[in-house]
C-alpha cells in the first residue's frame, strides 16, 4: 500500500509540462502556507474563540492524534490493531484513580494516565504479539473487551454504570467554563504538537528508515537488519501514552468514566480508523485529511449518529476500492511529494542524526 | 505455409517500470518443439508469463491460432488451448496427486474453441500411462512426493487440460540428471499426439536435443533462432552467455 | 441445576458457537480472509429470520429454505462485487473493508429494526425438554442444535475433502497464485466459498435467533466467540471448530456458575490460556 515519497523529476521539458510543474510547485508552497497558517490560527484561537469553537478544535485535535497514532501503529509499524480503545479506556480510568480516587493534584494523574496505559502496554504487547495480522487485529480486540469488562468489576470506579469526575479534579482546569475549555483545548493543542514532532523526528531518523522499510517488505527488511520486533514495539510503546493522555483529557471534558464509554469501540476506534483509511495511511497529512472530512460531515449530518457512521463506511469502502493510499495518497501522488517530508537523503559525511546513538541500539 | 500456432510479434513486457522483454519475435508452429534457451534473468519466465496473461503490462500482439489475445483472462486461454507447467512445478501442496490431476481434468472439461475438437484428449489413464511411476502415488499429499514426481504431477495436471499448446517453464530445475532424462524421454510422445510444446530451459544440452526450432534469449532480447542441426553449438553457447564472437571456446557436456 | 446438567448445557451451547464459527472457518480456511462483519451477518440473517417467521407465520426453523439461498447469493455476490476486488492486495485492505462493512450492517440494522432486542418464536421447541435420567433434563431446541452442529461438520468435511468443488476450494486456498497462473477461476471459486459461508450463516442464524436475544449490535460478540472457536479448533478445521466451540462452551458454563457476572470473561480467558500454550490450535490442518 506503500508509494514511493518522491516521483522522479520530469525528463521531458515541453512548454506544457514546465508550467505543470511550476503550478504544482506553487500549489505544495500554498498548501504548506495553509498548514502553517492553521497552525497559528491554532496556536491564537483560546485569545478569541468562544467556547463551543473551543470545544470543538479539542474534539478535532483529539481525533487527530489518535488518527495519527493508528496510522503510526498500522501504517508504519505494521502493527494491526482494532483495540486501542482499551488504552483510551486505560487513561480514563487511571485519570479517576488518581486524582479522584487517591486524591493526586490533576496534572500529576494526567501524566499517570499516560503512565498506566505504558505500564498495561507491555503485558499486551507480549500477549498479543504473537500473532501477525489479522489474527493481531481481532487479538488487541479481544484485549479490549477483557480490559472493558475488568474495568466494570474494579471496586470503587462506578462498576457498570461508571461514576462522575468530582468537581474539584475539573475545577483544578479553571473555575469558569471557558477558562477550564481553554486549558484543555491547550493541553490537547500540545499532545498533538508533541505527537506531530516526535512522529517527524522518529519517521526521519534511521529507525523511521527501518519502519519505511518494514512497511513496504518485512522479511527484506529483517534480511536487511532490521530489528522488526524491537522497531514494533517501540512504536507500541510510544503510542500507549499518547492514548492514555487522550483518554484522560476526554474523562475530564465527559467529567465522567464508564466502561461503555471511555471504551467505546466506536468512538475510539471506528471513527478513527475510518478516518485515517479516508485520509490516508503512511502519511501525516492523510490523517488531517481525514478528520477534516469527518468533522465537514458530521456538521453536515449533526443530527443523525447512524448515518454518519454509514456515511463514514461507505466512504471509506469507496476510497479502499479506488485507492488504497487513501484521499492523500491521490493527492500527493498529484502533487509529487509530502507537505511534511519525510524523505530519507544519504548523508555526506558523518551523519549529524540526533537520534543516531539512541536508534543504532535499537536497530541492530 | 500455414500460419503459426502461436505468433509473438514486437512483445514488450513490463514488471512495473522495469521492462523485461524488448520486442521479442517469436512462432511456434502447430506440432513443433520450440525451445526457449537463456540464463537467468533472461526473460524467460516473464514471457511465459505474458502468454498468461499474467504481467503488469503487456505489449506488442500476441497472436494465437489467428486470433489476439491482447487482454484475455487466463481461465479463457486455457479454455482455447494453452497450458502452463509453471516454475518449480507450483502444486497444491495438501492435496493429494489424484486430486491436484483432478483440477487439470475439471479445467480439461472446460476446453472451449476452435482447436477443442481436435486438442488430444488426455484421460488419467493416458497420464498413468506416461508416468506409471505416479500409480501408487495417488492418494499421497503433494506436499510429500520428491521434486521428480512433483514435475510429473504437474506435466500430468497440464496434459488433462487437453492443451494445444503446452508450456514447460524450466522443466529440470532442481532435478537429478537421470530424473531430467526420465521426464525429457516422454516428450517425443506427447508430441506425437499432436501436443505442439514450448519448452523454456536453462540446461541447453536437453532442450536442444529434443527441439524442432529454438530461440536464445538475453536480457529481454532473442539473440539467436533457428534449427539445432543447422547451427554450431559454439555458436549457441556464444550467444547464451552473451559473449563477443571469438571468445575462448567452452567445454561440452 | 446439577453438574451434569450444566455441563451438557456447556457443551450445547457449543454446539451454537461452532454453527456460528463454521462460516468463519470457511472464510478463514479458504479465501484466507478474516470477515470482522461476519457477526453481523449472522445478525441480519437472524432478523431476516425472524421477520420471516413472523410475517409467513411459521416456525423459525423453515425459514432456512428460504435463506439458505438468500444468504448464499449474499456471500457470492459480497465477494465478486466488493471484497474480491481487494484480494491480494495485502491484508490490510480486506480486513479494513470488512471492517467498514460491519459498521455499515449494524447501524442499518439500527435504522431499520430499532435497538430493541428480539428473538425468534420457536414455540414448544424452546420450553421441550427430555428427561435423560435422575435430575438431568436436557432442552430440546438446545440438543437440536448440537446434532445439526455435528452434521453439518459431517456435510462441510464431505464437501471439502471427497468433492471436486472440494479440491478446487482448498486449491485455490493453499496457493492462490498457481491457482491463477494455471488458468483456474479463482474468483469464481472464492465467490462460491463465500456463498457457501452464507448459506452456513443462514443455518447458524436460525438457531441463534431462537437460542437467546438479539440485536443490531450484538453482531460483534458473536463474531468474537466464533473467532475464538475457529482459532481454539485449528485453522481450516471444521471438527476443530466444533470441539473449541465445546470448549468455550463448557468454560462459560463453569465460570457461569462462579459467578453470572463472569460468564463471557471466563470463556475469553480460556481462550486466551489455550491460546499462550497452543497458538496453532487443537487440530492445525498440514
Amino acid at each position: 500500500m506503500h508509494e514511493p515519497d518522491e516521483l522522479p523529476p520530469a525528463t521531458v521539458k515541453t512548454p506544457g509540462s514546465v508550467d505543470r510543474a511550476t503550478s504544482v510547485r506553487m500549489l505544495r508552497s500554498s498548501l504548506r502556507g495553509l498548514l502553517v497558517l492553521s497552525l497559528v490560527g491554532l496556536l491564537v484561537a483560546p485569545m478569541i474563540a468562544d467556547a463551543n469553537v473551543l470545544k470543538t478544535l479539542t474534539e478535532f485535535l483529539t481525533v487527530l492524534v489518535l488518527a495519527w497514532m493508528w496510522n503510526l501503529l498500522v501504517g508504519y509499524a505494521n502493527i494491526v490493531t482494532i483495540g486501542q480503545h482499551a488504552f483510551v479506556g486505560v487513561g480514563g480510568y487511571a485519570f479517576y484513580g488518581f486524582s479522584a480516587a487517591a486524591g493526586w493534584h490533576p496534572a500529576a494523574s494526567l501524566a499517570m494516565a499516560a503512565g498506566v496505559s505504558l505500564l498495561i502496554a507491555v503485558p499486551v504487547l507480549s500477549i498479543v504479539f504473537r500473532l501477525r495480522d489479522t489474527y493481531l487485529a481481532v487479538g488487541t480486540w479481544v484485549t479490549a473487551e477483557v480490559l472493558m469488562l475488568f474495568a466494570g468489576k474494579l471496586p470503587g470506579f462506578g462498576g457498570g454504570a461508571g461514576v462522575s469526575l468530582p468537581t474539584h479534579v475539573a475545577q483544578a482546569f479553571g473555575s469558569g467554563m471557558l477558562e477550564r475549555y481553554r486549558n484543555i483545548y491547550l493541553i490537547t493543542l500540545a499532545t498533538a504538537l508533541v505527537a506531530l514532532v516526535g512522529m517527524v523526528v522518529l519517521l526521519r531518523s534511521l529507525a523511521g528508515l527501518g519502519l519505511a522499510a518494514m512497511r513496504d517488505n518485512e522479511e527484506a527488511a529483517d534480511a536487511c537488519g532490521v530489528n522488526t520486533k524491537r522497531l514494533r514495539a517501540l512504536c507500541f510503546l510510544c503510542v500507549a501514552p499518547f492514548l492514555g493522555l487522550m483518554g484522560a483529557l476526554v474523562a475530564l471534558q465527559k467529567l465522567s468514566i464508564s466502561p461503555t464509554s471511555s471504551f467505546s469501540i466506536t468512538d475510539w476506534t471506528v471513527f478513527i480508523v475510518f478516518v485515517v483509511v479516508i485520509g490516508g495511511i503512511g502519511s501525516l497529512e492523510g490523517p488531517i485529511v481525514g478528520a477534516l472530512v469527518y468533522f465537514v460531515l458530521r456538521e453536515a449530518f449533526a443530527t443523525q449518529g447512524t448515518w454518519h457512521l454509514i456515511c463514514l463506511g461507505g466512504i471509506a469502502i469507496i476510497v479502499l476500492l479506488w485507492d488504497a493510499n487513501g484521499l492523500w495518497g491521490a493527492m500527493r501522488r498529484w502533487l509529487g511529494g509530502d507537505l511534511i517530508p519525510l524523505t530519507h537523503t544519504p548523508e555526506r559525511g558523518a551523519p549529524t542524526d540526533p537520534v543516531l546513538s539512541l536508534t543504532t541500539t535499537i536497530c541492530k | 505455409m500455414a500460419s503459426p500456432l502461436l505468433d509473438l510479434q514486437d512483445l514488450r513486457v513490463f514488471h512495473g517500470r522495469f521492462q523485461a522483454l524488448h520486442g521479442v519475435d517469436m512462432q511456434v508452429n502447430s506440432g513443433e518443439v520450440v525451445a526457449l534457451i537463456g540464463a537467468n534473468g533472461a526473460g524467460k519466465t516473464s514471457l511465459l508469463r505474458a502468454l498468461m496473461g499474467k504481467v503488469d503490462r503487456c505489449d506488442g500482439v500476441v497472436m494465437w491460432q489467428g486470433t489476439a489475445l491482447g487482454a484475455m483472462p487466463a481461465t479463457e486461454r486455457v479454455q482455447r488451448g494453452l497450458a502452463l507447467v509453471p516454475e518449480g512445478r507450483r502444486l497444491f501442496p495438501s492435496l493429494t496427486v489424484a486430486e491436484n490431476l483432478g483440477i487439470g481434468l475439471t479445467l480439461g472439461r472446460q476446453r472451449s474453441g476452435p482447436s477443442a475438437e481436435t486438442a488430444a484428449r488426455f484421460g488419467l489413464d493416458d497420464v498413468l500411462d506416461i508416468f506409471p511411476a505416479l500409480r501408487p502415488l495417488l492418494e499421497r499429499e503433494a506436499c510429500r512426493l520428491s521434486g521428480g514426481q512433483q514435475q510429473m504431477v504437474a506435466i500430468g495436471r497440464a496434459l488433462l487440460m487437453r492443451p494445444t499448446l503446452l508450456m514447460c517453464d524450466e522443466m529440470s530445475l532442481g532435478l537429478a540428471p537421470r530424473v531430467i532424462e526420465e521426464l525429457y524421454a516422454v516428450l517425443p510422445g506427447i508430441q506425437a499426439r499432436g501436443v505442439s510444446l514450448l519448452i523454456v530451459e536453462q540446461d541447453l544440452t536437453r532442450a536442444l536435443a529434443v527441439a524442432d526450432r529454438f530461440y536464445c534469449l538475453l536480457e529481454g532480447r532473442v539473440t539467436l533462432s533457428g534449427r539445432p542441426e543447422n547451427t554450431a553449438r559454439a555458436t549457441i553457447e556464444r550467444h547464451y552467455f552473451g559473449l563477443p564472437s571469438g571468445e575462448v571456446d567452452l567445454p561440452h557436456a | 441445576m446439577s453438574i451434569v446438567n450444566q455441563l451438557l448445557q456447556g457443551v450445547m451451547v457449543g454446539g451454537l458457537y461452532a454453527l456460528l464459527a463454521y462460516g468463519l472457518s470457511l472464510s478463514v480456511g479458504i479465501v484466507r480472509l478474516i470477515n470482522l462483519a461476519h457477526g453481523d451477518f449472522i445478525v441480519m440473517a437472524a432478523f431476516l429470520c425472524s421477520a420471516l417467521a413472523t410475517g409467513l407465520g411459521i416456525h423459525p426453523i423453515w425459514t432456512v429454505l428460504l435463506t439458505i439461498p438468500l444468504c448464499f447469493a449474499g456471500g457470492y455476490l459480497l465477494q465478486r462485487g466488493l471484497l474480491g476486488r481487494v484480494r491480494g492486495k495485502g491484508t490490510l485492505a480486506p480486513l479494513l473493508m470488512t471492517f467498514a462493512i460491519s459498521i455499515i450492517a449494524q447501524n442499518l440494522l439500527l435504522e431499520a429494526f430499532g435497538a430493541d432486542a428480539r428473538r425468534a418464536p420457536a414455540g414448544d421447541l424452546e420450553v421441550t425438554s427430555l428427561s435423560l435420567g435422575q435430575d438431568v433434563h436436557v432442552g430440546v431446541l438446545p440438543m437440536l442444535t448440537l446434532a445439526v452442529a455435528v452434521a453439518m461438520a459431517l456435510g462441510l468435511d464431505r464437501l471439502l475433502y471427497h468433492s471436486a468443488l472440494g479440491a478446487r476450494l482448498r486449491a485455490v486456498s493453499d496457493d492462490p497464485d498457481a491457482a491463477d497462473l494455471i488458468g483456474m477461476a479463482t474468483a469464481r471459486t472464492c465467490a462460491m466459498a463465500m456463498g457457501l459461508v452464507g448459506a452456513t450463516v443462514a443455518v447458524a442464524a436460525t438457531f441463534f435467533s431462537m437460542f437467546s436475544s438479539f440485536d443490531p449490535t450484538t453482531g460483534p460478540s458473536s463474531m468474537l466467540i466464533a473467532f475464538e472457536v475457529v482459532v481454539l479448533g485449528g485453522l481450516g478445521s471444521v471438527w476443530g471448530a466444533l470441539l473449541g466451540a465445546i470448549v468455550i462452551g463448557l468454560a462459560q458454563s463453569v465460570g457461569g456458575q462462579i459467578d453470572v457476572a463472569w460468564q463471557s470473561l471466563a470463556g475469553h480467558l480460556v481462550f486466551l490460556s489455550i491460546f499462550l500454550i497452543r497458538p496453532q490450535g487443537l487440530f492445525p490442518r498440514a
